[in-house]
């Protein structure tokens, strides 16, 4: 997907896989494809024993002149083995999500350069959405007025990206609002059948500084922020290096923490190591470990995750030539959830400790 | 691991103090390890784990939105 900022000029450009953008064909539909254009396609994995999410993904840009536009498709299938520890009962379910998103870019002058997008989706977004909506249909699923589950959302975003030292220092702003109809909770009391909150509205921003440091080394740092309806501000800073350490290993590292008062606080540390061992030829190694306090709590009954430890461990073999590439990614990746309360007990199986396996293969095409 | 994410933080801050860049150096900073915003096979993260690490991904344009704890 598009993000602000996509083209850099000069000695940065990040978007370089878009070089050696052919001539249009003449005929037929030819001026259709006239400029630069590039296609991904990728297909992911999370496999964990009774939870299957698998996803696909086909993106298409088109780079003409000053103006480069693109378009996402994406389609998530989620399965998973409902597995309470009370009161419901095991059930295998099956659901999906349809994403698309338009995302367009001008470079108004040489160092600036404006964009926008919009996105809209269908469907349950995350499996433990899948579980949860399960959880309330079972329960409340034959009481009069009860709704099933039917997310969707919709955002819009727009940033500019300003190259102040062409070729050395970038700085983007970007800005978001968002709408997500939400799998709500149900409760019964004296009143009859009552849902929470159906919908969430989102509006987010940010910054980011990337930056040249040596002729070998550089970096990304990033700032934003996103409100959410009914809850405290979230605030995030993460910082991207990467280092050349010779002719042909390249070191990534990645850090970042995220907080939300009163008391939600996430910290991650990422580093991946890639070699060329023969010219197009890559292999990379990975690491990252993920940790947090537990999502916010309200009063009495929660859905809310506890605090989380996860750690992945991959390796990816990619050919990268002229205007073909492709990667295959395999890891490792496993959740370890502190204790369940009396709050949430009844998504102890949600909440349990796992072990996944991730994979990826995608294929990019430029033309 | 928060002392490390603030250091790593700092240190950020501290290091493009000086920041000076040839024309060879181009090669280097446009390997596709490099670029922090490559895209399909060019990039090498799984995005579904994020899934899980509710932490992690802070979109610009996305709702943390799809489920009843959001609220």
């Amino acid at each position: 997907m598009l993000g602000p900022g996509l083209a850099w000029a000069g000695p940065l450009d990040e978007s370089a896989e878009f070089e050696g953008g052919s001539e249009a064909t003449s005929i037929g539909l030819g001026w259709l494809f006239e400029g630069a254009n590039r296609v991904d396609v990728e297909g992911e994995a999370l496999l964990g024993g009774d939870i299957t999410v698998l996803r696909t993904t086909v993106a298409y840009e088109q780079r003409r002149g000053e103006i480069t536009l693109g378009a996402t498709f994406g389609y998530t299938d989620i399965d998973i083995d409902y597995s309470p520890r009370t009161v419901t009962f095991p059930a295998d379910r099956r659901e999906s999500n349809r994403q698309a998103q338009i995302d367009l870019s001008w470079k108004a002058t040489p160092a600036i350069e404006l964009t926008g997008l919009v996105r809209g989706y269908e469907g349950f977004p995350d499996y433990r959405s899948v579980w949860i909506a399960e959880y309330y249909e079972q329960l409340f699923g034959f009481v009069p007025g009860y709704r099933d589950a039917d997310p969707a959302g919709w955002a819009l975003g727009a940033g500019a990206a300003w190259d102040l030292v062409p070729g050395t220092t970038r700085i983007n702003f970007n800005l978001g609002y968002g709408e997500d109809e939400i799998v709500e909770g149900w409760s019964f009391g004296i009143g009859g059948l009552t849902s929470g909150r159906q919908r969430l509205e989102t509006t987010s921003g940010g910054a980011t500084w990337l930056q040249v440091i040596r002729g070998w080394l550089k970096m990304e740092t990033s700032i934003r922020f996103q409100e959410i309806t009914d809850r405290e501000s979230r605030f995030q800073g993460q910082t991207n290096l990467a280092a050349a350490l010779g002719p042909d290993w390249t070191l990534r590292v990645n850090a970042g923490a995220t907080r939300e008062r009163p008391s939600f606080e996430a910290h991650f540390v990422g580093v991946m190591v890639d070699y060329e061992f023969l010219p197009g030829w890559h292999v990379a190694v990975n690491s990252r470990y993920y940790e947090d306090s537990g999502e916010i709590e309200s009063y009495g009954f929660s859905t809310a995750a506890p605090g989380l430890q996860a750690y992945e461990l991959g390796a990816s073999i990619l050919y990268d030539k002229d205007d073909f590439a492709v990667r295959l990614y395999g890891g490792f990746y496993n959740t370890d959830f502190e204790p369940l309360t009396s709050t949430n007990n009844f998504f102890g199986n949600l909440y349990r400790d796992r072990d996944w396996w991730v994979t990826r293969i995608a294929v990019s095409y430029s033309f | 691991m928060k002392k490390l994410v603030f250091a790593g933080a700092a240190l950020a801050l501290l290091l493009p103090s000086c920041a000076r860049v040839a024309l060879s150096d181009q090669a280097v900073l446009n390997r596709t390890a490099m670029k922090f915003d490559a895209k399909g096979a060019r990039q090498s993260d799984c995005s579904l784990v994020n899934q899980v690490e509710k932490g992690r991904a802070l979109s610009n344009t996305s709702a943390g939105g799809g489920c009843a704890s959001c609220q």
